[in-house]
């Protein structure tokens, strides 16, 4: 089992400041309310010709925000907490602390998995937690 | 403070705390609390033969941890007419109570974690309002999750889903197709994007024939009532009728809905679900 980061307790992760990926590139729709966020990739070790004459990889992996999920991006910017942003959730939609908290940490982990954004510990959580 | 009522026991706790965890058995489970930190309470009940010899049991219970190392500082002591052992468990302040309702015969044991000290007011409100809630006129009552439910003593409690905005527990007679499911969905603006009467028409199950829809008006909630024959396919399958009702609570802005599959007309429960008191 590796310890450290792995699996902090909910309470570690309500301190938590969410940071986004500099590199990634944001598209608004004013219209819909929908937010694109375009994350670099990174070429991986077999993508070298001949494979790259026959597949073509992506340059750039999308990830397309409803509009819950861009309230909750536009609220990660490195100072506000998790706890915050939870509480924001719940109040505009009308749920409750924990609804809020298993919502809004789903789609955190989502985007983190996808290299949107980056979690910072207040304090880091102990080995083995 | 806030009313929960769970396998027919009611206790009040701090508005702010949700449980997180819960089992449905009857005859012995337990259901956990938690303010938006950490766990604050835990509530296990069981089926017991008689009464426990209470201080008996509890010195055994503190003579155990305390050999194990479990438990420093321990004492035990009598509140609310609840049995207690108060002590330090790997640095968290604990206080563990037991009462037996005699009625059912059930052991209930009630646990609190407290972060910083025992807040003892809090504990014996919490001891007091915790009691034994038997069924009434033949109806089980469950109260949690924001919803009222109302289910015929006889029916099985079979199955309870919790997700954000979305709660939802189904009771079942023992005889088929006697079925009861009520839900609680919240973001309505969100996804609601049809008149209600178009929505609880797509939540018909298939086996429902000619539906019947009618709306009314009840202390302020917009209800939309669906009513239709249940006719399965196949040879020999019990037919029956299905009821709905959904509105959405000005109070709390969330969708209720509640579904029923009854052999006869006889068979419908009024008003299963309620939402603020709104529909009792």
């Amino acid at each position: 089992m590796m310890a450290g980061f792995s699996n902090p307790s909910w309470s570690d992760m309500l301190d938590a400041l969410m940071i986004r990926n500099r590199a990634a590139r944001v598209e608004r729709d004013a219209r819909s309310g929908e937010i694109r966020i375009a994350v670099p990739t990174r070429r991986p070790w077999y993508h070298v010709p001949p494979v790259t004459w026959i597949v073509r990889a992506p340059e750039e992996r999308v990830t397309v925000l409803d509009e819950p999920g861009s309230l909750v991006w536009e609220m990660c910017d490195g100072r506000t907490t998790v706890e915050n942003i939870i509480d924001a959730f719940a109040e505009k939609y009308g749920l409750t602390f924990h609804e809020s908290r298993v919502a809004v940490t789903q789609h955190i982990k989502s985007l983190i998995s996808r290299g949107v954004l980056a979690v910072e510990f207040r304090d880091p959580p102990a080995p083995g937690l | 403070m806030q009313e929960w009522i769970w396998r027919d026991v009611r206790l009040e706790i701090p508005g702010d705390w949700e449980m997180l965890q819960f089992s449905r058995a009857r005859d012995k489970g337990r259901c956990a609390y938690a303010d938006r930190r950490q766990f604050r309470l835990e509530l296990s009940w069981r089926q017991v033969k008689g009464a426990p010899d209470f201080p008996r049991m509890m010195a055994d219970y503190k003579a155990r941890l305390e050999s194990a190392g479990e438990l420093q500082d321990a004492h035990t002591f009598t509140l609310s007419g609840w049995h207690g052992l108060a002590g330090m468990q790997k640095n968290l302040r604990v206080s563990r109570f037991g009462n037996y309702f005699d009625k059912e015969n059930l052991l209930a044991e009630l646990v609190f974690l407290w972060p910083d000290k025992r807040d003892i007011p809090l504990e014996n409100d919490i001891l007091q309002s915790c009691r034994y809630a038997p069924p009434e006129n033949g109806f089980r009552k469950i109260k949690a999750f924001g919803m009222s439910c109302r289910s015929p003593e006889k029916y099985e409690f079979t199955a309870c889903s919790v997700q954000p905005a979305m709660a939802a527990m189904v009771f079942s007679g023992a005889r088929r197709p006697a079925r009861i499911r009520l839900q609680r969905l919240g973001m309505v603006p969100q996804w609601l994007d049809q008149p209600l009467t178009t929505w609880a028409g797509t939540q018909l199950p298939k086996e429902a024939r000619n539906p019947d829809f009618e709306s009314r008006s009840r202390n302020g909630h917009e209800i939309v009532t669906a009513k239709a024959d249940y006719a399965p396919r196949g040879f020999l399958i019990r037919k029956g009728l299905y009821a709905a009702s959904a509105w959405i609570c000005p109070k709390d802005g969330r969708l209720y809905h509640a579904e029923q599959i009854c052999r006869s007309a006889k068979d419908i429960v009024n008003h299963p679900l309620d939402c603020c008191g709104g529909m009792s």
